[in-house]
Parts: C-alpha cells; structure tokens; sequence
C-alpha cells in the first residue's frame, strides 16, 4: 500500500499521457483525486506512525549494489508526505481555473505528478541510493515544470539555472552517499544509523558532512546557492507555491533532518549547518526588501525561512529541532497561501509590482483576507501559527549561547541575527499586506480591472490560509500526533513540549517585542528605506558568477578551448594520440612490471624465402610512403597486403591468409569508390622535413615498441597457454576439429553474438545515412557538372 | 602428397616467382601511368596465387587452396574497378 502511495502518481502520469486526447482540457479534473487519495491515505497513518508501527516497504532490487526498494514511513517522511500531499492537492484544484484551457495542460498535470511522486520517494525511502534516485528526479522534473513557458526567455534560464544547481549538489549527495555507504557497509538507513559512531570517527567524515550539506544547501536555496530560487519564479504560480516554497525546497531540509541522526551533533555539523541558516535568514530577509516583484519579495522571503528552519536544525537540541519541524510546518501553509494570493492578485490586476498595486482589499475583500493571514503569520503575530514556532525560534537561538558548541563571544550573533532577519521578514510581511491591499484608491493604469477570483482559486487558498489559525489554536493536538513523532526521528527523543501564547514575561517574549517595536518603527519610514537599499549593493551574489560561467559562456569557451588544443581535426594528429599513448600504456607497463625478458631462442628459423618477401613488403612501404599520386599509393598498399598474405601461409595460417586477401580486395574497391571526393595529390610532398621526421620518428618507435611486444609475449610464458585446452576439448566439448571455428561459434559464441550486432547496427546506421543523403548528395552531383 | 614434384624443383618455381613478383614491384613503383601500376598489381595478384599454391605443393596441404580461390575469384574485381576509374573516374553509374 505504501509502495503504491508513492508510485501511484507516477502510474496516473503514464496514463494521463495515454488518456490526454480524449480527456482535452478537463484533466485537471482527472489529475486532482490522485494526490487527494495519496493524501488521506497518508492521514489514516497518522496513528500508526504516533504510536511507531510505521508501515514499511521492502523489495530487493540490485541486491549485489545494496539497492533495495525499501520504503518507510516514519514521523518525519509523514509529515513531508501530508505536506507534499495536502499542499499538492490544493494546488491541484487550484491550477484547474488558474490555467488557461489553451495552456498545454496534459503536460502540466504529467510534469505535477512525476514531481510529486518523486517527492514522495525522496521523504519515504529507506535506502539512500532510493532517496538519490528520487532526489535526481525532482530536480528533472522541477526543471520541466519551471520551463513551462518554455518560449520565454527568463523561464528558460530559470529552468536551466535550478537544473544545474540542484543538480550539482545531487552529486556531491550522490557522492556522499557512496562514502557513507562504504564505511557502514550498506545503503539501508536503519543500518546506517546504527553505525553513526563509525562513520562520525572516520577520517572521511568532515568531506561527508560538506558533501551532504552541499546537496541540501543548493536544493534549500541556502546562501550562497539561494540564486536559482528568484529565478524560478518565471514558473507558473501554482508551481511555484508548490515546488519552491513548500515541497522542494524543503528537499533539502529533509536531507539534513534525515542525516542528523547519522552525521549530526558534531562541531562541524552544528556550526556549518547553524551559520549557513543564520546567514541565509539575514541575506534573504535584506533582499526581499529590495524586490519589487511581489513573486520575487516571496521567493527571497521564501529564502529567509528556509535559512531559518535549517538553522534550527543546525542549533540541533531537542527543543530546536521541535521548532524547526513546527515552523516547516507553518512555513508551508503560510507561504503557500501566500503564493497562492499572489497569484490571485496577477491574474485579476494583470501586474505583480508591488510600487503599482493599490488598495486592492476595495475590489479583493476575501483575497485580501487570505492574505492577511497569510502575511501575520509569516510576520510573526498573533494570534497565527507562525508566533508560536517563532518564539521557540528565538528560545532555541538563546540555548545556543549555553550550548556545548559555544563560540564564546561570537555566539550572541546567532540571537542577533535571528532578531535582524525577523525584523527583515516583520517589514516586508507589513509591506506585502499593506502596499498592495491598503493604502489607498485602486490606481487606474493597472493592466485589468480588479475583481474578486474565481471560486475554484478562492477556495483552495482559503483552505489553506486557514490552517495558520487552526495550527494557532490546537497546536498541540499537531504536536502530539505529528511534530513530535517528526522531531523524534530526527533527534532521538520525544520532546515534551506544550506550546502556548503566553509563556510569562522571557526573553523571547522580548525578543519578539524588539522585532515588533522596531519593525514598525522602520516600517513607518518604509519609503526611505527602500530608497536607500535599493542604492546598497545586492552582493556578495554568486548570481555574478553563475551569469559569468554558464549564460556569459565562459564555461563554454573554456570547453572549446580546452578541445581545440587537441581536438583539431586532423587525422594524422589523432593516430598520433593514439599511438603515443598505446606506447605509453606498453612501455609504462613493461616497466611496472618488470617483464622486459626477450630470448632469440625457439623462435621460427629465416631462411631465403622470408627474405624474399621481406624485401617485397619493405620496398612496397617505402613506395607508399614516397608516392605523390594517391592512386601510385593504393598500388604499393595493394602489393604490400598481397606480400603479408604470403607471410601469413609462411607462419602456417591459411584462415589468416584468406582474411587478408579478402580485406585487401575490399579496401581496394572502397578505396576506389571515395577517391572521387578525395584530392588527387597526397600533400606529403608539401609537409616540411621536420613534420615528416617526426612521423618517422613515430612510426619507428610504434614498430620497435610491437616488435618488442611480440618478443616479450614470446619469451615469456606467465601462463599455460590456453591453446592446449581447446586442443583438448574443441572436439569434445563441442564436435568440431577446426579450433578457430569452435571457438568463434561455440566457446565465445555470445561474443561472436555480440559482434555480429554490432555490424548489424552499423549496417542500420549506413542505410539510414544512404537514405537520407542520396537526395543531397545527387543534388551537389549535378551542381558539378 | 610431398614427392610427386621433387622439392628442388619447388624451389626453383618459387624462386622464380618472387623473382616476377619483385619486377611487379618494381612496374608499380615506376609507373608511369595508372594502368601500368594496375596491372602490375593485379599481376601481382597472380604471383602470389602461383606462389601460394606452390608452397601448398611443399607443405603437402590443401589447407590454402581457398586463399587461392579468393584471389582467382575476386582478384580481377580490383582490376575491373580501377579500370572503370581510369576509363571515367568514378565507379559508380548514378542516376542523374
């Protein structure tokens, strides 16, 4: 059942592919009960996940690798799981209106679905080559989905830059995981876990911890790989919501609460993990003021919390993961709902600025409701969800200064820079509310008339939008049945927490009375200040350097020039290569070896006839080698290959002799057959003498070094030959005298096989080649005469 | 089949031929047309027919009678393309 939750949308993908003709623009409606079903299955789970008989799922796969299809389903994949679920099924229902039917919606709901079953493998998988498969596979499918509007041009680079972040931190993931898994010896979570302490005392644990940590930072969007998530937002808007504000970004999180059992509590970890997230928090909360892009001031918002929760992971206590996996939660549904408004707002005003919006709350009433919610959450008011997890935030941030990991001094910024990066994310919630729902008359110059959405937009974000009250006032019924199980996987031990409003007069309670006080403060003066960050630089960015390397080409150029060097297009250049490095691979293998052992004697006795012939192939070379005219040279080649078959019945071997001569004849008619397009002259006349030494140079040392090969391979015997065991057997075994016909037919039959295809591929190729350029090649043909 | 030609004899055939063999060598290193060096080439081909079956005689195998065939057979292939190639420089009828 488990197993078929995960992959179940995944199957409905493949059939919507089948069933979109028919379907035409209502498969939306068909797409929608999938993550409704995978949803509520997910909800039966919850007591069992509490009371931790968990469902699991395990299948061998390639048991040789380690790769097992094992699934399991504990607190924090249950969590993830409802999330990606829950949130996926509204933005479901929501993408039904807010897609135009003229959208091309099959592909929307295929690329929906393949991102949420990948999503789905990633939280649950019980194997870490499972969760990278599924971890490569939302990246691929997020670059589909923020490539929607493939025809323009920022979704292109938004798609692209997301792709190639991502997707060299899956790599380094990938790494990570082949190095956990061979020091503990498997790839199954359950046993990686028991094996902490070995991989945490091995001396390829710090490159572990980067290498991990690198795969979750560019999938969260933490500082400084946060840049593709601005970028992203050219998706459509419900992607956006669901992919970069509370599904795949929080890919990352998972990676690092999962890894926490296995690598955490470690100096390293805590303080990498815990500045990243603090610098991230500030970072993206100082930029979110200088957009004016509603989609853009909540993607770097979008930034900020994701540096926060990752922070309170890095804090790493009980109490801290707690938090971190309850503002996950409340993250999710505030800035979902948020996103979902913004898209609202765009589709009814035709313009997401934030300096044109007016007064919208006169035409939106309900849309500006949601977003107020929305907007006090996220703030860090009350009475929603995201006052109760902030002030475990700024409870957590206080522990740190007390904690084991103490940087003396230096460890009051991380308090600090919670407060600065909630004053940051206090002002543009207020700006967000107030700017475009307050303020004043709707201007007139907006591109549509504002009106209230849809129902079909409404509904969905008023769901959602409600949850950050619900949350509020029975936050620990979600505790008990969700956060904590969640947070127990995470850090061990079930947190006995009791959220409330009012904890007494603490210092987080005066923490969130600064945030406020000064928040308004600024916010009053909010004009000038956004004058006067918009005249600060937004940088260190690595935007700089990502537009540098890859769109500015320089990674490109490097390439080119790099295989220009050796890539020039001259056949002569590549034998070259080739056989300067097969003397290499010889000579280099002589020596390690130590096998340089030539013995003149029992070899085959020289008499005249050798001679003879020997003189016959040496002439015919120098003939070639002088020639001027190409056809002068296929002669000499001609007589050369007509001597070395008479070498071959010399050496007593006929089946060789008669592949020679046969070669002979049919390079010579394919010789013949191209030399229309080849230049009649050979240009060796032109080369200078130097060029030529050189070859000779070459060709002399080749000889020498096949020469020496031979002499080696004759003198010594390392080996009985295996000669004598067909010999042996060939009749036996397999009924047959001729040994080169058995061994070609029987013994390596599937080689023979395996060669056999491989002309017949060849074969396919050339026709093909033949078919498509007869027309063209006749064309030019009768330009020529 | 060793005796029935004494093996001096043998020798002497085969000397003979490699020594026509190396004036073939010697017609397609100097030319001086094409056609020259073609024939040589395909008479070349012949030498090492005869010179082939010869050395079969020596041995007393049949063993490399095949080799024989081939060039009997698809010898004078080489020799009819390039005589096309002399004659209109290009093998190949194409339709036009």
């Amino acid at each position: 059942m488990l197993l078929f939750a995960v992959l179940a949308p995944f199957v409905f993908a493949l059939l919507l592919i089948v069933l979109a003709k028919p379907i035409g623009n209502k498969i939306g409606y068909f797409a929608l009960p999938i993550p409704v079903m995978v949803f509520v299955y997910f909800l039966l789970q919850i007591p069992s996940a509490a009371r931790e008989h968990y469902p699991i799922y395990f299948a061998s796969w390639v048991p040789q690798m380690g790769i097992n299809l094992s699934l399991s389903l504990d607190g924090l994949s249950l969590l993830f799981a409802l999330l990606i679920s829950g949130i996926g099924s509204l933005v479901f229902w929501y993408s039904i209106t807010y897609l135009d039917a003229k959208e091309r919606l099959a592909n929307f709901y295929i690329f929906m679905l393949i991102f949420m079953g990948s999503m789905l493998g990633v939280v649950t998988a019980n194997n870490l080559l499972i969760i990278y498969l599924f971890w490569e596979l939302t990246s691929l499918s997020s670059f589909l989905l923020i490539g929607f509007w493939y025809d323009k041009e920022r979704s292109r680079y938004g798609a692209q830059k997301a792709l190639l972040i991502t997707v060299l931190g899956g790599f380094a993931t990938l790494a990570a995981f082949g190095l956990i898994g061979q020091i503990a010896g498997s790839y199954e979570l359950s046993d990686v876990i028991a094996k902490a302490a070995l991989i945490k005392n091995s001396p390829l644990y710090p490159g572990i911890v980067i290498l991990v940590l690198l795969g979750a930072f560019t999938k969260s969007a933490q500082y400084p790989f946060h840049i593709w998530l601005p970028d992203a937002m050219e998706a459509p808007t419900p992607v956006s919501c669901y992919l970069h504000s509370a599904t795949m970004v929080k890919a990352g999180i998972y990676l690092v609460a999962r890894m926490t059992p296995i690598l955490g509590s470690t100096m390293l970890w805590v303080l990498l993990i815990s500045i990243v997230g603090s610098v991230t928090l500030f970072w993206g909360g100082y930029m979110a003021l200088k957009q004016k892009d509603l989609k853009a001031v909540l993607a770097y918002s979008t930034v900020s919390q994701l540096g926060l929760v990752i922070a309170l992971f890095g804090y790493g206590s009980e109490a801290a993961v707690f938090a971190a996996v309850f503002h996950l939660l409340n993250h999710s549904v505030f800035k979902g709902s948020l996103f979902l408004v913004t898209g609202m707002v765009d589709h009814a005003t035709g313009t997401r600025d934030i300096t044109k919006l007016r007064g919208l709350s006169k035409a939106m009433p309900i849309t500006a409701t949601l977003a107020l919610f929305g907007t006090f959450a996220m703030a860090g008011l009350p009475p929603f969800n995201g006052f109760l997890s902030k002030e475990l935030f700024f409870a957590s941030s206080l522990e740190t200064i007390n904690s084991s990991f103490a940087l003396g001094i230096w460890s009051w910024a991380f308090p600090v820079l919670a407060v600065i990066g909630s004053i940051f994310t206090f002002i543009y919630c207020m700006m967000i509310f107030f700017r475009v729902f307050r303020g004043g008359p709707i201007p007139d110059d907006l591109p549509h008339h504002p009106h209230e959405p849809a129902k079909g937009m409404l509904i969905p974000t008023a769901l959602l939008a409600s949850m950050t009250l619900v949350i509020a006032f029975f936050p620990n019924l979600f505790a008990k049945w969700l956060l904590a199980p969640a947070a127990k996987a995470v850090s061990g031990s079930l947190p006995q927490i009791h959220i409330s409003f009012w904890h007494g007069l603490n210092m987080p309670l005066l923490m969130s009375a600064i945030v406020i006080g000064i928040g308004c403060l600024l916010y009053w003066r909010l004009d000038k200040i956004r004058i006067f960050l918009a005249a600060m630089p937004g940088r260190p960015s690595a935007n700089h350097f990502y537009d540098w390397l890859i769109p500015g080409g320089a990674l490109v150029r490097f390439g080119g020039r790099v295989g220009k060097t050796h890539m020039n297009g001259s056949l002569r250049d590549y034998l070259v290569y080739i056989l300067c490095f097969f003397m290499l691979l010889f000579w280099g293998t002589v020596i390690y070896k130590d096998i340089f052992i030539v013995r003149f004697d029992n070899l085959a006795p020289i008499g005249a006839f050798e001679i003879t012939w020997f003189v016959l192939v040496v002439t015919a070379i120098f003939t070639l080698v002088s020639s001027k005219k190409r056809v002068a040279g296929l002669f000499a080649l001609s007589a050369i290959g007509y001597s070395v078959s008479f070498f071959f019945v010399l050496f007593r071997a006929p089946d060789l002799t008669l592949t020679q001569l046969l070669v002979e004849t049919v390079s010579l008619v394919l010789f013949f057959l191209s030399f229309k397009y080849l230049p009649k002259d050979l240009i060796s006349s032109q080369l200078s003498k130097k060029y030529k030494l050189f070859n000779a140079l070459i060709s002399i040392a080749v000889g020498f070094s096949v020469t020496c090969a031979c002499l080696i391979a004759h003198s010594n015997k390392f080996y009985e030959p295996i000669s004598d065991y067909y010999v042996a057997s060939s009749k036996i075994l397999a009924g047959g005298n001729n040994i080169v016909n058995v061994i070609l037919v029987d013994f390596r039959g599937l080689d023979t096989l395996g060669e056999i295809s491989v002309i017949v591929i060849a074969a396919i190729g050339v026709s093909a080649l033949i078919s498509l350029g007869k027309k063209h090649l006749f064309k030019e043909d009768n330009k020529d005469e | 089949m060793t005796g029935i030609v004494p093996s001096l004899v043998l020798d002497i055939c085969l000397g003979i031929v490699s020594l026509a063999l190396l004036f073939c060598l010697y017609r397609i290193i100097v030319g001086p047309s094409a056609a020259d060096r073609a024939v040589a080439a395909d008479t070349m081909g012949v030498g090492v027919m005869a010179a082939i079956s010869l050395y079969s005689l020596r041995l007393g195998t049949t063993e490399y009678l095949s080799a024989v065939l081939v060039i009997a057979i698809l010898g004078f292939v080489g020799l009819v393309i390039v005589a096309k190639f002399i004659y209109g420089g290009d093998i190949i009828d194409r339709y036009r």
